[in-house]
C-alpha cells in the first residue's frame, strides 16, 4: 500500500485550475474600462445623456466594467466645470493623439484605452445602444493578467498598492499600473468623477506564473465624497489598458 | 518618235512613284455637307421619327451613294439615298447617325448625335453610410452613392433633414462619393441623395436614416497652450 502511494500518487499535482498563475492555460475575464471624458458646466446635455447611458451599463455589466468620468474644458472656456482636472486632460490627449482621427470634444468614450471610442450623444437611448454594441463582445474576453488591489490609510494617506500576477504562458515586459481615485460628488450625475490620477514606475518584466507586489503612489489629499479607487494595468504609453479593477477607499 | 514617247512615259511612271492620280490628275472625294436634321435641337422622345440628310455634291460628275448607320432605333425605309428616317429608341440615351458618301474613287463620312429623352427618373443608391448610422457632430463623413440616368447625370444634391445641404456636378460613370460635413442638429435626421437627370432635370432619390450624436468642441492643444 506504501509502495502504491509511494510510486503512483506522489506526482507533481496537475495544474488545471485556469485561476492558478502556475498553470499555463490559466486566465481571467477581462474587466473593460469605460472612461468618459465629459463637461457638465456646459449647458448642452450631451454629456448627461451619456452619464445616464452609463448608469444603465453598469446596471446591466456589473463588476465586469469599470468606469471613470473624467472632466474635461471645452472650447472658449465659456462654460467652467470645477471639475476639470489636468492629469485627465493630459491622458485625453494622450488618447486622442494615439487614435488620431476625430476632433476633441466632450463626450468622448475611450473603451479599453483607446482599444474603442463612442464620441457624441444625441439621447440616453442612442448612445447605451452604440455603447452596448460596443463592450458586448469585449466582456466575453480573458486578460492574461489578474490585478488585487491594495489600498490603505495612514492619517490623511491613501496608500495604493497592487499585486499582479502574469497569466498564461508567456511573459509580459514594460507595462504598468495606474491608479485613478474617484469621488462621488453629488451620487448623482458625478458620482464616478477622477479627482486624481497616479502612475506606477515600469515593471519591466513578469514571467509567465509570476507574482508581483507593484506600489503605485500616495495621495495626500483630502476629499468629501465617498471614494473609489480604479487600478488599470497598461502598456506602457498608458494608452492601451489589458486588466481593471476597482476597490472602495475606506 | 514611237520610242520617244515609250521613254517619256517611263520617265513619268518611275517619277511619279507609279502612281496614276499624279500623272493622270488627283480624284476628288465627295463633297458634303453636315448632317441635317428635321429636329433642330436633336433631342427627341422615345420612339419618335426624325428625318435626316445630307447635300452632296461629286466634283468627278459620277454617282454617289449613300449609306446610312446608326447607333441605336431604327431606320425607316432604305438607307442608301441622301435622306433617311430613323425612329428613336424606346430607351433614353445620346446616339449616333453617321452617313458614308462614295463617289467612284473615294468617300466621305459625316456623323451626328442625336439625344433621347429617357421619361424615367435617375437610379440612385446609397452605399455608405447604411440605415442606422451615427455620425458625430463636426465630422467630415464620406457618402458613396451610385447614381445613373440614360441622360447622365447633371448633378447630386446633399440633403439632411429635408434641407439642401451641398450639390455636386454629376460625372460620367455611376460611382460617386462625397463629403457630409455634420454640422446639424443632433438627433434623428433622414439623409438623402437626390440625383438630377441631364436634358430631362427628373430627379431620383434615395435616402438613410441616421443619428447625428452631438459632442461640444473640447478645448484644443492651442487654447491649452495659451491658458499656460
Amino acid at each position: 500500500m506504501f509502495a502504491l502511494l509511494l510510486f503512483g500518487a506522489c506526482d507533481d499535482i496537475v495544474r488545471d485550475n485556469v485561476l492558478d498563475p502556475k498553470n499555463p492555460n490559466s486566465f481571467r475575464p477581462q474587466v473593460v474600462t469605460v472612461e468618459a471624458f465629459v463637461n457638465t458646466g456646459h449647458p448642452s446635455p450631451y454629456s448627461g445623456y451619456l452619464l445616464a447611458a452609463l448608469d444603465s451599463l453598469q446596471t446591466m455589466f456589473g463588476a465586469r466594467i469599470v468606469i471613470a468620468e473624467h472632466h474635461r474644458p471645452v472650447t472658449g472656456n465659456t462654460y467652467n466645470d470645477n471639475l476639470v482636472l489636468d492629469d485627465s486632460e493630459l491622458l485625453y490627449d494622450k488618447y486622442f493623439t494615439a487614435v488620431n482621427e476625430g476632433n476633441k470634444g466632450i463626450p468622448d468614450v475611450y473603451i479599453n484605452g483607446i482599444g474603442e471610442r463612442i464620441q457624441g450623444a444625441s439621447s440616453v437611448s442612442s448612445v447605451l445602444f452604440r455603447l452596448q454594441n460596443v463592450l458586448q463582445p469585449l466582456i466575453s474576453e480573458n486578460s492574461s493578467f489578474t490585478i488585487e488591489p491594495d489600498v490603505s490609510r495612514s492619517g490623511n494617506d491613501i496608500i495604493l498598492k497592487s499585486t499582479v500576477a502574469r497569466l498564461g504562458s508567456d511573459s509580459a515586459i514594460n507595462f504598468k499600473l495606474r491608479a485613478m481615485l474617484l469621488e462621488d460628488i453629488d451620487g448623482d450625475s458625478n458620482k464616478r468623477v477622477v479627482r486624481k490620477i497616479i502612475y506606477s514606475n515600469i515593471v519591466p518584466q513578469l514571467s509567465a506564473g509570476e507574482v508581483t507586489s507593484v506600489y503605485i503612489g500616495t495621495v495626500s489629499e483630502n476629499y468629501q465624497g465617498k471614494l473609489t479607487a480604479l487600478f488599470f494595468l497598461t502598456s506602457q504609453n498608458d494608452t492601451e489598458v489589458y486588466q481593471a479593477i476597482a476597490e472602495s477607499v475606506q | 518618235m514611237k520610242y520617244l514617247f515609250a521613254s517619256l512615259l517611263v520617265v513619268l511612271l518611275i517619277s511619279s512613284g507609279c502612281d496614276p492620280e499624279k500623272i493622270f490628275g488627283e480624284k476628288k472625294p465627295p463633297e458634303v455637307g453636315e448632317i441635317q436634321s428635321d429636329d433642330a435641337d436633336l433631342i427627341v422622345m422615345p420612339l419618335d421619327t426624325v428625318r435626316f440628310w445630307v447635300q452632296a455634291t461629286d466634283p468627278e460628275n459620277g454617282t454617289l451613294s449613300y449609306d446610312w448607320s446608326k447607333s441605336g432605333g431604327q431606320f425607316l425605309g432604305s438607307v442608301t439615298g441622301s435622306e433617311v428616317t430613323w425612329v428613336a429608341p424606346a430607351v433614353g440615351g445620346s446616339f449616333k447617325i453617321s452617313v458614308k458618301v462614295s463617289n467612284a474613287e473615294k468617300d466621305v463620312t459625316k456623323e451626328t448625335r442625336i439625344t433621347v429623352q429617357s421619361p424615367f427618373a435617375p437610379f440612385v443608391r446609397i452605399t455608405d453610410p447604411a440605415d442606422g448610422f451615427f455620425a458625430v457632430q463636426w465630422e467630415n463623413v464620406p457618402v458613396k452613392f451610385q447614381a445613373s440616368h440614360a441622360n447622365g447625370i447633371a448633378a447630386v444634391e446633399l440633403h439632411i433633414r429635408d434641407t439642401l445641404v451641398q450639390t455636386f456636378a454629376g460625372h460620367p460613370g455611376s460611382d460617386y462619393e462625397i463629403t457630409w460635413p455634420v454640422n446639424q442638429d443632433a438627433g434623428p435626421a433622414e439623409l438623402k441623395i437626390v440625383a438630377i437627370a441631364n436634358v430631362t432635370s427628373a430627379a431620383g432619390a434615395d435616402s438613410v436614416q441616421v443619428t447625428i450624436e452631438g459632442l461640444v468642441p473640447g478645448k484644443t492643444e492651442m487654447e491649452t497652450i495659451r491658458e499656460y
